[in-house]
């Protein structure tokens, strides 16, 4: 019976650990994606190449990650967890994403951030907290 | 035909050859039993000379003072020989002049003559040469008048349609008999117009007051050698005067006319060829993705990248390789300045939403912006993106260091990148 109730535990808790990071990835590839549409506009009329404004694209991802955390479950203060991401702009491709190493061919914004994720059963057994680390980024555009 | 008719037309043609031959005018008038003649020949000239000589004849020559009691001058002399201590002249005649009706001498001397003081203004070495009475009568008196034309051509080698001056100078030379029994003398002559053919079958004639000299301005309209004649036209009179025995003097004024004419060459050579090289340039465009940012950019560009569903603006610069050229018998003579005055899109339209985008065939002042959108990426063509190409003509305006100012059109085009949409990782 315990062995049964530890697996219960563990398939829920697995399903929940799953369907967070699911959450957090959609959190954090939209506000790159909305920060991939900060052109450096004064930058493509001198040069007519387009790259992204690196200070806007940071400050638009910071936003937005704090707006798409903000009342999602297990994310008691999403703006610590905005401020504490990773971002990076890369306006030099081709390059190499710096979080997942993934080939850019454009401009990018690349994001990471990191959050805490408590289990609900897996707790009686010890295994309390695991941190969860989520990246994307997203290639310039309108 | 009449019988006895060749004769006669014979007398007649042998009269006007006469007339023809010799352009003199002969005349002849008796001066108190005095048989003068006046003849003038001009001959006329077309080689830069002519002349007219005018002779006068008295065969029946007779002292001014005649011998015997039949005819009394109004006035007589006493001739008185001097001595004088000179080498050259040993002694001199002192003549002195009286009023026949009055019997007062009339050279008599001022008071205050110098000496030595003879009692005479008139006197005279007692030469042979000297003395009037031992001149010997002169049966001829001539004049000559010689006059020499000279035509020159300036510059002697211009450029076709460019400005030539055909002058002339007419210049002469006079001698005269002028002595105590007959003199002949040529006056009041003068040009009375000018001709002026200038060998490409244009005339022009200069009539009255124009003096010994003329400068023709002309412009020969094509390259080739051109014998340029002048020919003045030259009208005076001569006079002869003829003394009786009496020391009237008797004046005989006949007319002449003459023609000098002279010619030179002139070369009018080829028109210079003048080219006029069109720049070579292409377009370029300044993308804008929201308003136009200051004035204009300092460089443009044959290349963008293009944000996929975005309407940029584009500012449409010309962008010169090779400046145009003025070349003057195929040498560079500076370059000219060309500008851009008007551009057209070609081609198909763009993605922009109706109303908002640059119509293709429409033709823009050089200060519109073109409005372009793409909703496609590149279409990959074996492999590789393939750009997309934005046709423009251009209309250009150009000015040549002569001022020329001439318009082309040229056919150029830009090219586009558009990428594909964002990517998540």
């Amino acid at each position: 019976m315990p062995t049964l109730i530890l697996v219960f535990a563990l398939a829920v808790d697995m399903a929940s650990l799953q369907m967070q990071k699911l959450r957090l990835r959609y959190a954090v590839d939209l506000a790159t994606v909305t920060a991939a549409t900060a052109v450096d506009e004064r930058y493509y009329s001198q040069t007519g190449r387009l790259q992204l404004d690196p200070l806007i694209a940071t400050a638009i991802t910071r936003e937005f990650l704090m707006r798409n955390l903000n009342g999602m479950p297990g994310i008691p203060v999403p703006a610590q967890i905005a401020a504490a991401a990773d971002i990076s702009v890369v306006n030099h491709p081709p390059a190499a994403d710096p979080y997942t190493h993934a080939r850019l061919d454009r401009p990018a914004v690349c994001a990471r951030i990191r959050v805490p994720y408590r289990f609900a059963l897996l707790g009686w057994i010890g295994l309390k907290v695991v941190d969860l680390t989520v990246a994307a980024d997203a290639e310039i555009r309108t | 035909m009449k019988p006895g008719s060749t004769p006669m037309k014979a007398v007649l043609a042998l009269g006007l050859s006469l007339a023809l031959v010799t352009s003199a005018a002969t005349n002849s008038h008796g001066l108190n039993g005095t048989a003068t003649t006046v003849s003038i020949t001009a001959v006329s000239g077309f080689a830069g000379h002519a002349f007219v000589y005018a002779q006068v004849s008295d065969s029946t020559f007779t002292y001014p003072a005649p011998t015997g009691t039949g005819h009394q001058s109004p006035f007589f002399s006493e001739w008185v020989a001097e001595s004088i201590a000179s080498a050259s002249c040993p002694f001199i005649w002192a003549v002195y002049v009286f009023d026949r009706a009055t019997n007062k001498q009339i050279n008599a001397p001022t008071p205050d003559a110098p000496s030595p003081n003879f009692g005479t203004t008139t006197i005279r070495c007692a030469s042979p040469s000297a003395s009037p009475v031992d001149q010997p009568p002169q049966v001829d008196a001539a004049a000559r008048l010689d006059l020499d034309l000279q035509v020159t051509v300036s510059p002697t080698m211009a450029a076709a349609g460019s400005p030539s001056v055909v002058s002339a100078v007419l210049s002469s030379a006079l001698t005269e008999d002028l002595n105590l029994y007959l003199s002949m003398a040529v006056e009041e002559w003068s040009v009375t117009s000018w001709s002026v053919d200038f060998g490409d079958s244009q005339v022009t004639t200069l009539n009255g007051g124009v003096g010994t000299s003329i400068q023709v301005p002309h412009v020969y309209q094509a390259a080739g050698g051109y014998d340029a004649r002048v020919v003045a036209f030259i009208s005076g009179h001569a006079q002869a005067a003829v003394y009786d025995r009496y020391g009237t003097v008797h004046l005989m004024r006949r007319p002449f006319s003459v023609e000098v004419g002279n010619h030179a060459i002139a070369t009018a050579r080829t028109r210079p060829s003048r080219s006029y090289w069109p720049p070579r340039a292409t377009v370029g465009v300044v993308p804008y993705l929201g308003m136009a940012i200051g004035g204009p950019p300092a460089t443009a560009f044959r290349h963008i990248d293009g944000l996929r569903g975005a309407l940029t603006s584009l500012s449409v610069e010309l962008l010169i390789v090779r400046e145009a050229q003025l070349a003057i018998d195929g040498v560079s003579q500076g370059f000219g300045r060309s500008r851009l005055t008007a551009w057209r899109l070609d081609g198909p339209p763009s993605d922009a939403p109706a109303g908002s985008g640059t119509t293709p065939g429409v033709s823009h002042s050089a200060g519109d912006l073109m409005r372009l959108q793409w909703n496609s990426p590149d279409r990959i063509v074996g492999g590789q993106p393939q750009d997309y190409l934005v046709p423009v003509t251009l209309f250009v305006e150009t000015r040549f260091p002569d001022g020329h100012v001439a318009s082309y059109v040229i056919a150029s085009s830009f090219s586009v990148s558009v990428n594909f949409a964002a990517e998540s990782g």
